[in-house]
């Protein structure tokens, strides 16, 4: 039988990943119930700013935290020559919540009923949704290397700057634009889709 | 036992530990006094294997096991004491509740206490740390500045707990800028720019 001091680590790494669940079920729900005009996964999930800007910089803090949570304790950790296995444990924990989230994010798309790539092909769709998830799983490995760093708050800022970065400078001027030249403004100008 | 060879340690180009050498036997109770910066917590930090020596060597007893308390202990901040003790503890499978519940129990700390860490007094943190440094029947303990922001009933305490642990055939080295009234070292070091001597 689990003591209670067993239950209260366990209870803090499980009231995490369902706070990362829950965040994933309100913001795809919410990004479903926003877009009634214009269903496409892509359009819906990916290329919408605020579902990248917000929720997704809170999974990283998230992932931050929990980390620096440990290395607060590392000294104690390390006499105990067991740095490698908490930085394992952590790595399988930041994976998980990033699978988790994204698996909830996009299963819900999935299981909503809705014709799922209206706007572009199959295979660059199913790309970029990748991309996006592995892009995550990067960062969430390279969080775990605040465990060791002199400077945790710049891996912090810099992880942030990755995600953001990608979205805002190679998803909106080249991926998206090859899923579909209706996410190319130029394109859009032209023919005028203000939409 | 634990031997200490030659040990020599910089940081940049500031030496801080000189060819520091020092041998010592299990149930023996040594002292390393020295001011802030003497290297006392780096020599600790080389006997646990945080820091690596740029020269010399140390060598423990082939099933030796070292608990420290080195410099102001870091806990995991948002869980109660217990938690972290059995973290620790459990990191090498080796948590024993009665001990624990006893240690806890003797420095007046509740084991039962559900608040977290991070309310904690600096009395009560150095407390938990002389706790996690030998709950796991370590063999060499190595504390620094232990009575840091203990009142004198907790200081009572650790040297009964240091005394049990030295007729318990454990070794303790107390690194500290002061002496504690009412402990008998085996033997005692004094710590100045980097070089070890006897006192």
């Amino acid at each position: 039988m689990k003591s209670r001091a067993e239950y209260g680590l366990w209870r803090s790494t499980f009231w995490q990943v369902m706070i990362v669940a829950l965040l994933a079920i309100a913001v795809s729900t919410w990004d479903l119930f926003t877009n009634v005009e214009h269903k496409d996964i892509i359009a819906t999930l990916i290329r919408s700013h605020l579902s990248v800007l917000i929720p997704q910089s809170i999974l990283l803090v998230l992932m931050m935290w929990q980390v620096l949570r440990y290395r607060a304790a590392s000294v104690l950790i390390g006499i105990r020559h067991q740095s490698e296995l908490v930085q394992k444990r952590l790595l399988i924990q930041n994976v998980a919540e990033v699978t988790v989230y994204f698996g909830l994010y996009y299963g819900i798309f999935f299981l909503s009923g809705n014709k799922i790539f209206v706007d572009g092909s199959v295979e660059i769709g199913l790309l970029l949704l990748l991309l996006r998830y592995f892009l995550m799983l990067v960062l969430a490995i390279l969080i775990v290397f605040a465990y060791r760093s002199q400077h945790p708050g710049i891996l912090g800022v810099l992880t942030l700057l990755i995600s953001l970065g990608y979205h805002y400078w190679i998803e909106a001027n080249y991926l998206l634009i090859m899923y579909s030249p209706l996410y190319d403004p130029l394109y859009r100008a032209i023919h005028h889709i203000y939409q | 036992m634990l031997a200490i060879n030659q040990v020599s340690k910089s940081f940049k180009d500031n030496p801080v530990l000189e060819r520091v050498s020092l041998t010592a036997e299990l149930g023996q109770l040594l002292h390393i006094s020295g001011d802030n910066g003497s290297g006392k917590s780096t020599l600790f930090k080389i006997i646990t294997g945080l820091l690596a020596a740029d020269s010399g060597s140390v060598s423990i007893g082939d099933n030796d096991i070292i608990g420290a308390l080195i410099e102001n202990p870091g806990f995991l901040e948002y869980e109660t004491a217990m938690t972290n003790l059995k973290f620790l503890a459990n990191l090498n499978k080796r948590f024993d509740a009665a001990r624990v519940t006893e240690l806890m129990t003797q420095f007046d700390l509740n084991p039962q206490n559900r608040q977290s860490v991070a309310k904690y007094s600096v009395g009560m943190r150095q407390k938990l740390g002389i706790i996690q440094a030998v709950m796991e029947n370590q063999d060499i303990i190595l504390l620094d500045e232990p009575t840091r922001g203990l009142d004198e009933e907790s200081i009572s305490q650790f040297i009964v707990l240091l005394n049990s642990l030295k007729a318990a055939n454990k070794m303790v080295i107390v690194a500290s800028h002061d002496h504690v009234d009412g402990l008998n070292y085996d033997q005692s070091w004094v710590l100045k720019a980097g070089i070890l001597e006897h006192e």
